[in-house]
């Protein structure tokens, strides 16, 4: 069929219909079914669940890992919010030498796999503080790890604030502190909990760099991702771990939604006091508060962010080399397979997907999927994929290859990031740009070809980078599909397991460069070259 | 030049009805204003027309054809919305051609169109240049080119100037009347500002909330509207409410002659530029003594507030003609019979806006 022709055919409102049906179902089928299914499975197989549920060794593992899982993330989203925002204040309104660097740099842990980043940060503090406490070593990657994604939702939502709000406050005799208090922090509330939440979700998802950290310093402690990671590599032994993971995957997938979604609910009708100012306040506007402040803002993510990230850099300066990653190539090549197949069926899905529900925003099951797509974001990979691979070898067993199944289980999470990228570009898009195209005579297959697509193509290009970067990033859906697969950061977890730290060590630095690349692809795109 | 006639034409947003049973008819090379306020469902109208929102009832006729159904790109009917939608990623020459090339046509009758186009719209020279590049009357020229270079000829303008400066936008209403004029095309053209309307329309139609109340040429729907709505939205009216009985029309303590002949409780509608002040030693039929309680300039016109009788009037005259004319002052006024509309009380329920502006009708006075 000449392009001519489907073009033509584009025309027709039934088969436009339909090629949205197809889209929509392929959301359904690949995203959405699995966790589904894995409640049915679970149901289906409740005669041999109080095997499980009667195992007080497994039970009692299980209920410790939630527990170390949440109290984990509440911590981080703690110490995220509370140094990222006067952070962001900063890079928003202050100039200072070197800023420029400071902010491209606070964004390279985003870029980095975290099981590379876990193996570094580990390290770091293994070194310089003997850290062996389980619970804050994990706090310590997590915080390193998400830190510049609440610092990103801040600096957006500060940005939106408009600034005639806060230049009339402070002619209205506000001090800044109280204008920052009382107009900034109110208008930009919604983005401070959506930093909050992704922060949290993320830290609660996080499987690679924990299973690391937690393997470097010799603990015990599981969280829960790590704890499904583990009983996955355990089915081949026997079918009760198989359950057991089941159950703690519902059980993480159902107690993170409900979370977060009440914590969002929460969280918008709670109100700052905002009526009230107090004298003493105005004394935070002065020095030497505030130089104190922008000193322990700016230090902070030097010394736990960036510092730890790039120690890897150093690493192989006092351990020898005591072999060459045999097995890297092969496991990058993986990774950059799974990222790309991932990556294309996200193109040619998450498109359409995305126009439909930026170009429908009024149906009902418009809004519906805008709302479905960020599940996946919020619920841990880990439950997920696990989901995903029970999903393809019980419920629909087409003897899928473990690397198909893997693509698929990738594509569940990172779907959203393109899709949300697309959208935000095509409501920024004037539509009566689309509309004007048609009545000139071009259908709407080359109304998209020809006007759509080179206005949103920056969109495009920084979902494709995102979700091709965060899939190479990834463990926890990867290890819960086959729990040897040769991916490039399972590859790292392995090899710290074994002990191999110097092969691990290079093994990093040649995916902190490729990450490096990919993220200076993406800032390029960000501003629009 | 297509004649284009619009049958019971429904649109609905959900639940919301935007256009309810439209029948109107477009005359082949006309100048049709489509007026009404805000959130009427004008933008609505020319998208029902150009086909990108769909009919809940009705058809529509292109000479006869019945055009209902068929996708935007197959009508050739040139759209120009707000602001005018130029490809902010093609350059003039991209924009001027998108419509054939998105056709098919020959390459070598695309060049020869595109550059006649540019000819015409006197921008051969900017062919390079980006939309952001233009100014907006040359913004508003490439907008139009384009749509003809499509081969369109029945164009519809959504607000082509509502988004230019004042003197701009009255110097580019004439010249898109008298290039459309030129062309012989059929022109629908949107606008909320009743003095725009007026002043190129060939034919108004009324729109308010997605019905058309009363359509005819702008003199008639200025010196004999039908509705009340249109004697308030197209130029500028003093409500009353009074009494009609036997051609006299009671409004308070004040008596006028009416032509209408509606009797009993009205609704009265006096157009400002026709309450004059004439010369004491005139004696016209409807002249009343009145004081001058404030004046209002306006530049070319001034706005005379006047107590008549204790009943507040609006009288509206050319600045030249009341020289010397000040605050307290006691003047004759003078209205034409054939200026005193009347219309059933009734009819104002359906129209909260003139109500609002009833001029007697107690503490709402403004």
């Amino acid at each position: 069929m000449s392009i001519g022709l489907i073009e033509e055919l584009s025309s027709n409102k039934i088969l436009r219909a339909t090629w949205y049906s197809i889209v929509v179902g392929f959301f359904l089928l690949f995203v959405l079914i699995p966790p589904i299914y894995l409640f049915i499975y679970l149901a289906g197989s409740y005669d041999k669940l109080p095997v499980v549920l009667s195992n007080s060794e497994i039970m009692g593992e299980m209920k410790r890992a939630i527990y170390f899982s949440y109290a984990i993330a509440a911590t981080v989203t703690v110490i995220d919010l509370i140094s990222a925002l006067p952070m962001a204040w900063i890079l928003l309104k202050k100039k200072f030498r070197l800023k420029g660097l400071l902010d491209t740099l606070l964004d390279l842990p985003m870029a980095l796999p975290t099981s590379a980043l876990g193996f570094s940060v580990a390290m770091f503090w293994l070194r310089l503080a003997d850290l062996r406490n389980a619970f804050w070593a994990v706090v310590a990657l997590h915080v390193a790890m998400s830190y510049p994604y609440m610092l990103r939702t801040l600096i957006a939502s500060l940005e939106s604030v408009k600034s005639q709000y806060e230049i009339a406050a402070r002619t209205l005799g506000a001090h800044p502190f109280t204008v920052a208090r009382t107009i900034t922090l109110p208008i930009a509330k919604p983005g401070i909990i959506a930093g909050c939440i992704l922060c949290f979700a993320k830290s609660l998802s996080e499987t690679g760099g924990t299973a690391v950290t937690l393997s470097v310093i010799e603990a015990v402690e599981r969280t829960g991702p790590v704890l499904i990671k583990s009983w996955k590599a355990a089915t081949t032994q026997a079918e009760v771990f198989l359950l057991a993971g089941g159950i703690l995957s519902a059980i993480l997938i159902i107690s993170s939604l409900l979370a977060l979604y009440s914590f969002r609910t929460l969280a918008t009708r709670w109100r700052v006091p905002i009526r009230k100012i107090w004298l003493w306040e105005r004394r935070l506007s002065q020095r030497p508060f505030t130089s104190l402040r922008d000193f322990l803002s700016v230090l902070f993510p030097i010394f736990v962010v960036l510092a730890p990230s790039l120690f890897i850099a150093l690493f192989p300066l006092w351990l020898n080399a005591d072999g060459l990653p045999s097995g890297l190539l092969t496991a990058i090549w993986n990774s950059v397979v799974i990222a790309s197949i991932a990556t294309m069926i996200n193109l040619i899905t998450g498109i359409p997907l995305s126009i439909f529900i930026a170009r429908s925003k009024s149906s009902l099951a418009a809004s519906l999927l805008d709302a479905m797509v960020n599940i996946p974001l919020i619920v841990p990979t880990t439950a997920l994929g696990f989901s995903i691979s029970l999903f393809w070898s019980k419920g629909i067993a087409l003897g899928l290859s473990d690397l198909a199944v893997i693509s698929l289980a990738h594509i569940s999470f990172t779907q959203p990031l393109l899709v949300r990228n697309v959208i935000a570009s095509l409501e920024q898009l004037d539509p009566s740009l689309e509309d004007t195209a048609r009545t000139l005579g071009a259908n709407p297959l080359k109304t998209f070809r020809k006007i759509t697509f080179p206005l949103i193509k920056p969109g495009i290009v920084a979902g494709t980078i995102l979700s091709f970067t965060r899939s190479l990033g990834e463990t926890g859906a990867t290890i819960s599909v086959v729990p040897k697969a040769l991916t490039a950061p399972v590859y790292i977890v392995e090899l710290v397991s074994e002990r191999a730290y110097s092969v691990a060590g290079i093994s990093c630095m040649i995916l902190l460069l490729i990450s490096g690349v990919l993220l200076y692809a993406l800032k390029r795109t960000g501003r629009g070259e | 030049m297509p004649k284009v006639e619009l049958r019971e034409v429904t649109v609905k947003y959900g639940r919301k009805v935007a256009l309810e049973d439209v029948n109107i008819t477009i005359e082949d090379g006309s100048y049709s204003i489509i007026a009404g306020p805000t959130g009427a469902g004008k933008t609505t109208l020319l998208k029902a027309i150009c086909g990108l929102v769909p009919l809940a009832r009705g058809r529509i006729l292109v000479d006869g054809k019945d055009i209902t159904g068929i996708p935007p790109e197959k009508r050739g009917v040139g759209y120009l919305p707000q602001g005018y939608a130029l490809f902010p990623h093609l350059d003039v020459w991209g924009n001027i051609t998108f419509g054939p090339t998105s056709r098919g046509w020959d390459p070598r009758d695309i060049e020869v169109i595109a550059r006649r186009i540019l000819n015409m719209i006197g921008l051969i020279e900017r062919a390079d240049a980006y939309p952001h590049e233009l100014s907006g009357g040359m913004a508003q020229r490439v907008a139009l080119g384009r749509a003809i270079a499509s081969g369109a000829d029945l164009i519809l303008l959504d607000e082509p100037l509502s988004a230019l400066d004042v003197m701009l936008r009255i110097l580019l209403r004439y010249e898109i009347r008298k290039m459309a004029k030129a062309l012989n095309l059929t022109v629908i053209h949107v606008t909320h500002d009743q003095e725009e309307a007026m002043s190129i329309g060939d034919r108004i139609f009324v729109l308010r909330e997605g019905k058309i109340l009363e359509e005819g040429p702008p003199e008639k729907l200025f010196r004999a509207p039908e509705n009340p709505f249109t004697a308030y939205f197209i130029g500028e009216s003093n409500f009353y409410i009074g009494y009609a009985d036997k051609g006299v029309v009671r409004i308070d303590g004040v008596e006028l002659k009416s032509s209408s002949k509606l009797e009993g409780d009205v609704l009265v509608a006096i157009r400002t530029r026709e309450v004059k002040i004439c010369q004491a030693e005139e004696r016209l039929t409807n002249s009343i003594r009145a004081s001058v309680e404030e004046i209002r300039f306006f530049g070319r016109v001034t706005k005379i507030l006047l107590n008549v009788n204790g009943l507040r009037m609006v009288s509206e005259l050319p600045t030249l003609r009341i020289e010397g004319l000040k605050k307290g002052d006691e003047v004759l006024i003078n209205v034409d019979p054939e200026d005193v509309l009347l219309y059933r009380l009734e009819t104002v329920e359906g129209y909260p806006e003139v109500k609002e502006v009833i001029l007697n009708a107690g503490d709402r006075a403004r």
